[in-house]
């Protein structure tokens, strides 16, 4: 899988943001900076992923953008909620 | 166009939905994302116009906090804190407070300090310090996440700390119904043989020293205790967190749905389109779907 080291540095990114979101857990404030920063990462890893494939395209861009906004919409909600 | 038309449609690669499930293309991103904040904002009506029927509901009582509070510091080799009447007092304005004023914080918006409620009951302390929670569903989620937090660990395992006072306090926070927990820690000037202290430093939740030339120690009260206690109530109620971690499990489960299924029949057609990784975004919403279910209600400052 060609592929493979990207895939497995996201996973090190979202490790490391589990990590801490494991940590800070009942600081709300900090669990949604947190959320916010791996969405934020997200969408800079997918940028930098088709750039590398030389793929890359503003309607991927927005769709990254939107994935990471869905995602982190309900979690920081769910946050605020709890 | 029948139903079995429209859930291909929205969740398998088509000629339909140009070979992607419509439920992944961007557009339909947008509008998932546009109904979670709708309901939200129907959620936030709601607790408006009824404020009674949404809130949390919980099981903790004060007797049971002090028990697993000094099970902790037993655990650390350290004595047990005796009840206080008047930090118990404290405690109870100090949650009356918060809700009468609609605040989640150490220090009101008025600038009122914790130490101010410790004043108002006449508590003369040589340290006192306060932990709060809220929303939890039993006494002993709300010690354990004092415990993981290293600020609210230091208070519990305070050796310098003698007496506790307890607040279990149902009301309306934000406009819903909260459980709030105030614990107020604290040492009588007279009882212990140290010089006052004459520095002022109420700022965080942690121990606190402060200069009061006068001792007074408080008589220890259990009939205070049971007061606070009688306070907690378990009202039957919808949890608003319960309601959108429902809601969000569903939609984050539907879009990892479509993507599994994507990624299948995709690599079996061996189809090639312009897109974003469907590995990258399983990877990221499974894993801030866990996020969710993990995360419990509750809140410690």
């Amino acid at each position: 899988m060609k592929d493979f080291k990207h895939y497995l540095s996201l996973l090190a990114i979202l490790s490391i943001g589990f990590g801490l979101f494991w940590i800070f857990n009942f600081n709300r404030q900090i669990q949604i900076i947190i959320t916010i920063g791996l969405g934020v990462a997200y969408i800079i890893w997918g940028v930098f992923f088709h750039l590398f494939r030389k793929e890359f395209h503003w309607r991927i861009l927005w769709e990254y953008f939107l994935v990471a906004a869905i995602a982190c919409v309900i979690v920081i909600f769910l946050l605020i909620r709890s | 166009m029948n139903l079995f038309w429209w859930a291909r449609h929205l969740f398998l690669p088509h000629h339909s939905n140009n070979c992607r499930a419509k439920i992944l293309h961007p557009s339909a991103l947008a509008v998932l994302v546009g109904f979670f904040l709708f309901y939200q904002f129907v959620l936030n009506f709601y607790l408006l116009v009824s404020p009674s029927v949404l809130g949390f509901a919980s099981n903790i009582t004060p007797e049971k906090v002090l028990e697993i509070t000094n099970q902790k510091r037993a655990e650390q080799g350290l004595s047990p804190l005796v009840i206080n009447s008047q930090l118990n007092e404290a405690a109870q304005r100090k949650a009356g407070d918060m809700f009468a004023f609609n605040y989640w914080s150490h220090v009101s918006p008025s600038g009122r300090s914790p130490w101010s409620f410790f004043q108002e009951v006449g508590y003369k302390y040589l340290y006192a310090g306060e932990n709060l929670a809220r929303d939890f569903m039993d006494s002993q989620a709300v010690v354990e996440a004092w415990m993981n937090s290293a600020t609210h660990r230091d208070n519990v395992l305070n050796r310098n700390y003698q007496e506790i006072g307890l607040a279990v306090v149902n009301g309306t926070l934000n406009g819903v119904e909260t459980t709030l927990v105030v614990q107020m820690f604290g040492t009588p000037l007279a009882s212990t043989p140290v010089a006052p202290i004459v520095s002022i430093t109420p700022v965080q939740p942690a121990v606190s020293e402060v200069a009061e030339k006068t001792s007074e120690a408080a008589p220890l009260s259990r009939i205070a205790l049971a007061q606070a206690q009688e306070e907690t109530k378990s009202p039957p109620l919808l949890s608003p967190f319960m309601l959108t971690k429902t809601v969000a499990i569903f939609l984050l489960g539907l879009i990892l749905g479509a993507l599994l299924l994507d990624i299948i029949l995709v690599y079996q057609k061996r189809i090639i389109r312009l897109s974003g990784r469907n590995i990258a975004h399983l990877i990221f919403i499974g894993g801030l779907l866990l996020a969710v279910i993990l995360t419990t209600p509750g809140a410690i400052l």
